[in-house]
């Protein structure tokens, strides 16, 4: 199968994808599964760092095939235990194939979606703001990756809506968290470019912080306070 | 420790391990693009290690028979009243067995096609050889076919013995295959 026909088989019918759960198929698909999810991650990554120019954009599009890969595969066998748990079991190969299937589409729509964070972000919109369009443009690319994975877990198990409530939130906090480890993808706009910045308190206290920013309540520290094994201060 | 470091040193482990079960997918017979994807994502592709060993892609003359045939055993055999009937590493060893034979059989017809070969003196053992084992493998398709009719007496009778003798004898059948093909 070429790359071209699957790109519209997964656009069109993940689940189709998803569902050639053989180990045979497995091995096949998965690198033109991998390198539509990664492009495409990389473009979304390229859009989101532009507006600081080459350099921010090359280090984001380095980092958001890692954030797009690297939580949904840790969470992995957290989706089968909770599965198997609930009395949906679903064989390691169904969902291994459903997860690379889902973030090949959501790689195809990070692409596409690319040029719509683009536009904002390259017309000096104001930082907080653009964080904000970064994540909920992020989440939004993300969520059909996450129905093909919650598709590919088969009907019949009593507790099946508690598996998936439980899978998507430990998935949520780990992206969110990732996300946040790996930061800067929208740098600051006074700030040099840079690829890793020191880990400071959590995701949540910063989208708190970032929030209130974004609506003009600017405080004295708006970073987050210092916490975890990462006990470092911003210097700035 | 520095940010940079648990970056670094995270980042290692987890390409090493992606290294190893790339590697061992290698030594499984799975293709290079697989191999290196599982560098990167090893914790989907982990699954194929517990997985049959991949069957070679290139097919003799009865390469399509052989799938279908097979892919319809495997759907009969995955129906829920037939659960636990047929032991699915007995059939993909029959499914083996028979694709190695059929590739021997293209590599028959590839040594034939050649005048020198053809027209040589000893080339009539090989075309006799060539027949009986074609003869050999359309005689275990047919039976496939017989075990999908004993799944049915199955589902109704609940009796499982002959089924899996059946299939039992398929698999000396095509252990013998190879003798009969060399």
């Amino acid at each position: 199968m070429s790359l071209f026909t699957l790109t519209t088989q997964v656009l069109r019918d993940p689940d189709a994808v998803a569902s050639s759960a053989a180990s045979a198929a497995l091995g096949r698909l998965a690198p033109p599964l991998l390198a539509l999810a990664v492009g495409g991650a990389a473009l979304f990554g390229l859009a989101a760092g532009a507006g600081n120019g080459p350099l921010q954009a090359t280090y984001a599009a380095i980092k958001m095939p890692v954030l797009f890969l690297l939580p949904p595969l840790v969470v992995l066998p957290l989706v089968h235990a909770f599965a198997e748990a609930c009395g949906a079991s679903v064989p390691w190969s169904r969902l291994s194939i459903a997860t690379l299937a889902g973030l090949a589409r959501s790689g195809l729509l990070a692409a596409a979606a690319a040029p719509v964070l683009w536009l904002p972000l390259s017309l000096d919109t104001d930082y907080h703001l653009a964080v904000l369009l970064f994540v909920a443009s992020f989440m939004t690319v993300l969520l059909p990756a996450l129905s093909t994975v919650a598709r590919a877990v088969p009907r019949g198990g009593t507790l099946r809506p508690m598996a998936l409530v439980g899978t998507a939130l430990t998935l949520g906090l780990l992206i969110a968290q990732t996300g946040w480890v790996l930061r800067p993808f929208v740098a600051r706009p006074t700030v040099a470019p840079t690829f890793l910045r020191a880990v400071e308190g959590d995701v949540f206290s910063a989208l708190g912080a970032t929030t209130r920013s974004a609506t003009g309540d600017y405080d004295d520290a708006w970073a987050p306070e210092s916490a975890g094994v990462w006990r470092e201060r911003r210097s700035e | 420790m520095t940010n940079s470091t648990l970056a670094i040193g995270g980042a290692t482990a987890w390409l090493a391990i992606g290294l190893v079960v790339g590697g061992a997918l290698l030594r499984r017979g799975e293709g290079a693009p697989a191999a290196l994807a599982a560098v990167v994502v090893w914790p989907a592709m982990v699954s194929l290690l517990a997985s049959p060993p991949a069957l070679p892609e290139l097919a003799g003359p009865y390469g399509a028979q052989i799938t279908a045939a097979f892919a319809a055993l495997r759907a009969a055999a995955a129906d829920a009243a037939l659960a636990g009937v047929l032991d699915p590493v007995a059939i993909t060893a029959v499914e083996a067995a028979l694709r190695q034979a059929d590739l021997r059989l293209a590599a028959a017809d590839r040594l034939l096609a050649d005048p020198a070969v053809a027209t040589d003196d000893g080339a009539g053992r090989l075309v006799t050889a060539r027949a009986h084992a074609a003869e050999q493998i359309e005689a275990t398709l047919r039976q496939l076919v017989t075990v999908r009719v004993q799944l049915g007496l199955v589902a109704l009778a609940g009796d499982t013995g002959p089924v899996r003798a059946h299939l039992a004898e398929l698999g000396a059948r095509a252990g013998a295959l190879a003798e009969v093909a060399c």
